[in-house]
């Protein structure tokens, strides 16, 4: 296949975490250069030498347990950490769902929000001001727009999240979780909007711990295990074996 | 990095190798939307109910213009007219704090944005010096006004309001300049240690007291070979300088006049942009590590 109809691109990747385990001051810093100890500093490999390529339009999920690198691949390709080795390629405009919401300032009020999100992802504000009513209509919260975000429900920031980023009109969009939280009726608004953008071609990226979820939308599936690419292919082969596999080690995937 | 020409529409990203501060900037200046509506809403939260915000945030350095000159007259020299010579300075200080303390905090402020989306971290340093400017044109403007009523009897201005007052712009800039070099480099140990913020507060007491705000400079220029490596330091040159554009030399009794320094000005420009470089280098440097501690 030609590189150049892959949105997503990654190649070796490597990701490793420094962890700390002192007190994190300066007043400690300098009794450690006084007293030499050596930094006590563990790392941490969250994610070694992935590799896959994902063809534009293709709506992939990516599944494993918790703490296994899921989330940090999805932080990794929204380029909010950076890897510690290998390469990332996106082609297109980037929309993302990080756990719960989007980017939010929490003194921001929602409209300020919108904005913010808006121009960060390219936006000029004419052309949000238009997109305002339809935003605010999708997340239903069109009465709430002028108070600060601190004060939504975790359901209504996840809704002005995920309303964001559909209205971006992105190339790509990485959803984390998100289909979990909201109402049923809400859930059912996000599997047709997801529908509307598989139609169009729009690339998508689904990391869940819910197998039904990406039962649902995916094209093909991602597992990751032990913070490596454990198996990658169509969404019922992969899915198949990672019931098997949790099964065996009777820890059901659903409950977490 | 960006190969691409809008800022959203795609990225390469290889593990371990690092921007060019040139790239960066170019990357700066392709969000600059994104600087806007910050400054629009950090204007928007500090002057919420319009007049009343304005002046309720010249009130604390005006208290301290009124304590230091009450403190002045009663107890040290007297100097005539010392409260004019101080607000000039007192809110140029003012502004190298709030700048030096805003900036530093910047990243942990907009943590919840910043974990979530990208943008390039140095507009958030950026934003804070930006609106502190503004903040500082508008006590400048009440500076002005109140050379025009006071003293009463004699007012300062207009005989005194020469062309040399617009020397305050380039003072301004160089003021800028370092307060965003400190605070970069704030901004990133910020994120590094949780004890930082206390020691700033503490380190600015302590260096309001090597600055010519509380004392005039006269005093200083009446000790030789102190006063030259006194102006070394920048914000002194920025604070005289200021003074000096706005203002006509100080008769200090026993000290020789001080008028505009403009060899320290060299100096204090040529420090002031390598301490922004050496802050802005730091920061790029370690802009990605800062998110994982944040």
């Amino acid at each position: 296949m030609n590189s150049g109809e892959n949105a997503i691109e990654v190649e070796n990747l490597t990701k490793e975490f420094r962890i700390y385990h002192r007190e994190r001051s300066v007043k400690s810093a300098i009794m450690k250069v006084l007293v030499w100890q050596l930094p006590r500093l563990e790392r941490f490999v969250t994610l070694e030498n992935v590799s896959f390529a994902i063809p534009k339009g293709q709506t992939v999920g990516v599944i494993g347990k918790n703490g296994q690198g899921k989330s940090t691949l999805l932080s990794l390709l929204a380029r909010i950490y950076r890897p510690t080795s290998g390469r990332i390629t996106v082609r297109g405009r980037i929309a993302s769902l990080l756990e719960l919401g989007a980017g939010f300032q929490p003194d921001f009020t929602g409209y300020e929000n919108i904005y913010l999100n808006g121009v960060i992802y390219g936006f000029t504000r004419r052309e949000l001001d238009e997109k305002l009513e339809s935003i605010a209509d999708f997340a239903g919260i069109t009465g709430h727009l002028t108070q600060q975000i601190k004060h939504y429900s975790s359901g209504m920031k996840a809704r002005l999240g995920f309303s964001i980023a559909v209205h971006v009109e992105p190339d790509i969009l990485l959803i984390d979780e998100v289909l979990a939280v909201g109402d049923a009726k809400f859930q059912e608004r996000c599997y047709a909007k997801i529908e509307e953008f598989k139609a169009r071609g729009v690339t998508i990226f689904v990391v869940s711990h819910d197998p039904r979820a990406i039962a649902r939308v995916c094209d093909r599936v991602l597992w990751i295990s032990n913070h490596k690419l454990h198996m990658d292919g169509p969404t019922d082969a992969v899915l198949a074996a990672y019931a098997s596999e949790e099964g065996e080690t009777g820890r059901g995937g659903e409950g977490e | 990095m960006n190969d691409l020409p809008s800022y959203s529409g795609g990225f390469t990203v290889v593990g371990g190798v690092r921007e060019t501060p040139l790239e960066s900037l170019r990357e700066i200046w392709r969000y600059r939307p994104l600087i806007g509506e910050l400054v629009r809403r950090d204007l928007k939260v500090r002057y919420k109910n319009r007049v009343g915000g304005i002046l309720w945030s010249l009130f604390p350095p005006l208290m301290q213009v009124l304590t230091i000159t009450l403190m002045v007259k009663l107890f040290l020299t007297q100097v005539s007219n010392y409260s004019a010579y101080l607000m000039a300075v007192m809110f140029l200080w003012q502004f190298f704090q709030n700048c030096i303390l805003d900036a530093s905090n910047s990243m942990i402020a907009n943590a919840q944005l910043a974990r979530k989306i990208y943008f390039p971290r140095a507009v958030l340093p950026l934003v804070t010096l930006i609106t502190n400017a503004m903040h500082f044109c508008i006590s400048l403007l009440f500076t002005l006004a109140y050379y025009f009523v006071v003293p009463i009897s004699e007012p300062i201005y207009p005989q005194n309001l020469h062309p040399k007052a617009l020397l305050v712009i380039p003072v301004l800039v160089g003021v800028s300049i370092l307060s965003l070099g400190f605070g970069y480099l704030l901004a990133y140990l910020n994120t590094l240690y949780d004890d930082v913020r206390f020691l700033t507060i503490t380190l600015l007491g302590l260096f309001f007291y090597s600055l010519p705000i509380l004392y005039p400079v006269e005093k200083v220029a009446a000790r030789p070979g102190i006063y030259e490596i006194y102006m070394l330091n920048p914000m002194a040159t920025w604070l005289v300088a200021f003074q000096r554009a706005l203002l006509p030399p100080l008769a200090v009794e026993g000290a020789p006049p001080v008028t505009m320094p403009w060899a320290f000005m060299g100096i204090a420009a040529v420090s002031s942009l390598a301490i922004l470089a050496f802050g802005f280098i730091i920061f790029e440097r370690s802009k990605w590590t800062m998110m994982e501690r944040l």
